[in-house]
């Protein structure tokens, strides 16, 4: 058993019981539109889409990936073989054409304008747009890349589970300004709670929680 | 056969047509925009809940399209204040943006959206 590997609606995660790695991954299906515009702009090209995409997937390696370690406790033989030491996670998104976990619709609009992107857990969709790879300035941004904050809300972090958006007046962290959920660039514990609650029905006897952030 | 091929183009269109995503969800009310307080109220009745901000103070994915009319990158816009009115619609929110236009506040960008979304 050395990979124990769980497939869901909104992710899969694979957890190496060897190594004590854990790699988790959704799988996007872009759907690509272009806004109405004058000028109008072009269709998308291929070299286009795979920018686009290479771009989300650095991001996420660089804000998201390998910042969180976790430790382990139980009695099961992975739990045993790895107490004490740090459990790392890789997030990552594929991009495909089918059997995806997530529709992903990315508009094009023009260089320097803003549209609001948006998730919806409940039926696994995601609103981006053109310039969403670009991060916010301004005295109240932060520098936030905006996928890297659309991609929080994809791994859980939802309203529908009681752990939506942190810039809203109603939020307990709204003045965590610098949380990746709020207007800032940083994780946070309690981004990962989602993941955690996955992790924790895989294994038997294996209880899996956030130790730190780096 | 004729039958048989028209039929099946309406069913491979009507596929296609529903790997797209539902627009419905999240939505602009354009038909709302450049009314004042008044005739807006008048349609939506009155509002849930008010607040009053500056474009500096723009926070979150939820109001950057303001930044479309107002970007804070030119000093004079940071000041600028904005009035962001909301109401419930049963398993939707609509939200309503007004500026200042000769006086008046009046709709300048809005949003209807169901209570799952986040952005």
């Amino acid at each position: 058993m050395a990979h124990v590997v769980k497939d869901t609606k909104w992710c899969v995660i694979d957890i190496d019981t060897i190594k004590g790695f854990i790699f988790f991954q959704q799988r996007w299906a872009y759907h690509w539109t272009v806004k109405a515009s004058i000028p109008p702009l072009s269709a998308w090209t291929y070299k286009e889409k795979k920018a686009f995409h290479d771009k989300i997937d650095n991001l996420l390696w660089r804000i998201w990936s390998y910042r969180v370690h976790m430790k382990v406790n139980g009695i099961s033989d992975f739990a045993k073989r790895f107490q004490g030491k740090k459990i790392l996670i890789n997030l990552d998104v594929k991009w495909v054409t089918k059997d995806e976990h997530w529709n992903v619709e990315v508009q094009k609009i023009p260089a320097g304008q803003f549209k609001t992107s948006s998730v919806d857990w409940t039926t696994r969709q995601i609103k981006l747009d053109s310039n969403d790879t670009i991060p916010r300035i301004g005295e109240s941004m932060k520098g936030q890349v905006p996928v890297a904050h659309e991609f929080g809300h994809a791994i859980g972090n939802t309203t529908i589970l009681g752990r939506g958006d942190e810039y809203k007046s109603t939020s307990p962290h709204v003045k965590d300004f610098d949380s990746i959920m709020n207007v800032g660039n940083q994780l946070r514990d309690r981004h990962f709670r989602t993941i955690r609650d996955e992790l924790n029905k895989m294994i038997l006897n294996t209880t899996l929680t956030v130790q730190g952030i780096t | 056969m004729k039958v048989i091929s028209y039929i099946l183009f309406i069913v491979l269109i009507s596929l296609s047509s529903s790997s797209l995503l539902a627009d419905e969800m999240t939505s602009q009310m354009t038909n709302f925009h450049g009314l004042n307080i008044s005739e807006v109220i008048e349609k939506l009745g009155i509002p849930e809940r008010c607040e009053t901000f500056l474009m500096k103070q723009v926070v979150g994915e939820f109001r950057v399209e303001l930044l479309n009319t107002y970007p804070i990158t030119k000093r004079e816009n940071q000041n600028v204040p904005i009035k962001e009115l909301h109401w419930k619609d049963g398993n939707y929110n609509i939200t309503l943006w007004f500026h200042q236009v000769n006086g008046k506040w009046v709709v300048l960008n809005s949003r209807r959206w169901h209570k799952d979304i986040e952005f």
